[in-house]
């Protein structure tokens, strides 16, 4: 106990020290708070506008996770097809490979004009950007059963499906896993610019707003509310890995070194 | 009711055309109900494939392969095998794998056999154990049983004792030994131990590589139970000699 304490401690006294070269740049260099306000200032304006915060950020974080689920359950799922399928692979994993180099939130005007303002482009912007490192992840998962693995499946005489459920799946959950960890992460961008491209309510809009206002300590305000909201996720989603696949050295390992 | 093995006439490549490797060529073996026969050779001369073959897990080029005169085409029940690797699924405990045929072939739970098993290889008090939290040779022991199970007549084990160190490798030879004679099963043992195959089998099939053949087949007449302390007897040295030096014509020896 005493040595997580003491381990928490390093980074802590980073943030402590970062926090303290702000200040005193503002303070010994006089700069107006339009370009950077103080640390405490921007404390103060999160506790004054909580509500307010609180009920753009909900529209975020629905949107962050409404895209980061429809991603799993639509990558998974495909992935599972692709893996299956030697011909249906070979016709689209070249592009889907070629498409992780491509800029998705670029998309986001074009989703717009097709799908309008409601929340239903947001979900789709935001699932573009999230669905294919799942996707590929998952594929590299399922593959990366060991050969023996596989001759004691049929040597135990497993049909398709017992193959998938009892071997193939259980294996390929920690890759699935670690795809979703980038990915969680990701969501919180694609909402955000999805927000920019064309939205009345939702942290990505109130930062456009605060910028128009040149109102730069709510600005950082919303900067720190995204940065919890993505914390938040990355660690929910760590949680429920530590729920599914306990059995997992990666996790093992971090219990022993923690 | 043990079952006898054919093997008639089986070759075996991978690939095709130019770049097709012959990985066995004009195989014959006879292994008897109940017997234990070990097959040795060096490194490429297709002994995990001659397993493979006769467990259905490929099939022939050419040839056939028949256990207790039907031919093999996809592996059957009544066989159990045990890997190089113990490939226990870590998200079961050592119970669970043991029980994976049974889940599988959805012959309903036998705790009572399990416990027998993991008795029989020292491994009582283990069940609820995951496989990460045991040793190299307890996870291959673990192996063991669930290839025991299903009380398959066929055992067949491909070099399992081969990243063991050598005392534990002992004393699973033992084991095997002791699970054999107690349960009156066919064994084919692959290995690349001369003194493994000379400790537990009736006979040793010595295969030379590239392509794999059979070379020669070494009867042991030793009296059984056997140990160690046979090491000394005159006519289990015989045996290793004979086998090292038809090891040491055909190429060379691991």
């Amino acid at each position: 106990m005493l040595n997580r304490i003491i381990s928490c401690l390093y980074p802590v006294s980073t943030l402590a020290a970062l926090l303290l070269v702000w200040y005193a740049a503002v303070k010994i260099f006089r700069v107006p708070p339009y370009l950077l306000p103080l640390p405490g200032d921007v404390i103060q304006r999160m506790r004054e506008d909580f509500w307010f915060l609180l009920h753009h950020s909900w529209i975020t974080i629905y949107i962050t996770l409404g895209g980061f689920l429809l991603s799993i359950a639509f990558g998974v799922p495909l992935a599972i097809v692709l893996v299956a399928s030697r011909v249906l692979e070979r016709a689209v994993m070249p592009w889907l490979i070629l498409s992780q180099t491509f800029p998705k939130v670029a998309l986001a005007p074009l989703i717009v004009v097709w799908f309008g303002l409601g929340l239903g482009p947001k979900f789709v912007i935001t699932f573009l950007v999230a669905f294919f490192p799942i996707l590929i992840s998952t594929i590299v998962g399922l593959r990366s059963i060991e050969r023996e693995m596989l001759e004691l499946a049929s040597s135990v005489r497993a049909n398709t499906l017992q193959m998938f459920f009892h071997f193939r799946l259980p294996v390929a959950l920690p890759n699935i896993f670690a795809g979703t960890k980038v990915p969680i992460a990701l969501s919180v961008v694609g909402a955000v610019i999805a927000e920019w491209v064309g939205a009345n309510v939702g942290l990505g809009y109130l930062l456009l707003q605060a910028n128009a206002n040149l109102d730069t300590t709510l600005l950082f305000a919303v900067l720190i509310v995204l940065l919890i909201i993505g914390v938040v996720f990355y660690y929910a989603v760590e949680f429920v890995e530590r729920l599914v696949i306990p059995w997992h050295s990666t996790i093992r390992l971090q219990n022993v070194t923690a | 009711m043990a079952q006898p093995i054919t093997v008639h006439g089986v070759s075996k490549a991978f690939g095709v055309g130019k770049g097709s490797i012959e990985a066995l060529r004009d195989i014959d073996l006879e292994v008897s109900a109940g017997e234990f026969v070990a097959i040795v050779g060096a490194s490429g001369c297709g002994k995990s494939t001659l397993l493979r073959l006769v467990g259905g897990l490929m099939e022939p080029t050419n040839g056939q392969v028949r256990i207790g005169g039907k031919v093999v085409r996809e592996p059957g029940p009544g066989i159990g095998i045990v890997f190089q690797t113990p490939v226990l699924l870590p998200w079961r405990t050592v119970q669970q794998n043991v029980q994976l045929p049974l889940d599988i072939q959805r012959c309903g739970k036998e705790p009572k056999r399990i416990a027998e098993l993991l008795a029989l290889v020292g491994l009582r008090g283990f069940e609820h154990s995951r496989p990460y939290e045991l040793s190299g040779g307890m996870q291959q022991r673990v192996a063991l049983c669930r290839a025991l199970v299903t009380n398959p007549s066929l055992l067949l084990m491909d070099e399992p004792f081969g990243a063991l160190d050598a005392l534990t490798r002992e004393q699973m030879n033992l084991e095997l030994q002791r699970v054999w004679m107690e349960t009156g099963k066919t064994v084919l043992l692959i290995t690349h131990s001369i003194t493994e195959s000379v400790m537990l089998a009736d006979r040793v099939v010595v295969m030379s590589p590239r392509p794999g053949r059979i070379q020669e087949i070494i009867e042991i007449g030793l009296p059984r139970p056997r140990d160690f302390s046979s090491l000394r007897d005159p006519e289990f040295h015989s045996a290793c000699e004979r086998i090292r030096m038809l090891m040491n014509a055909s190429g060379f020896v691991e």
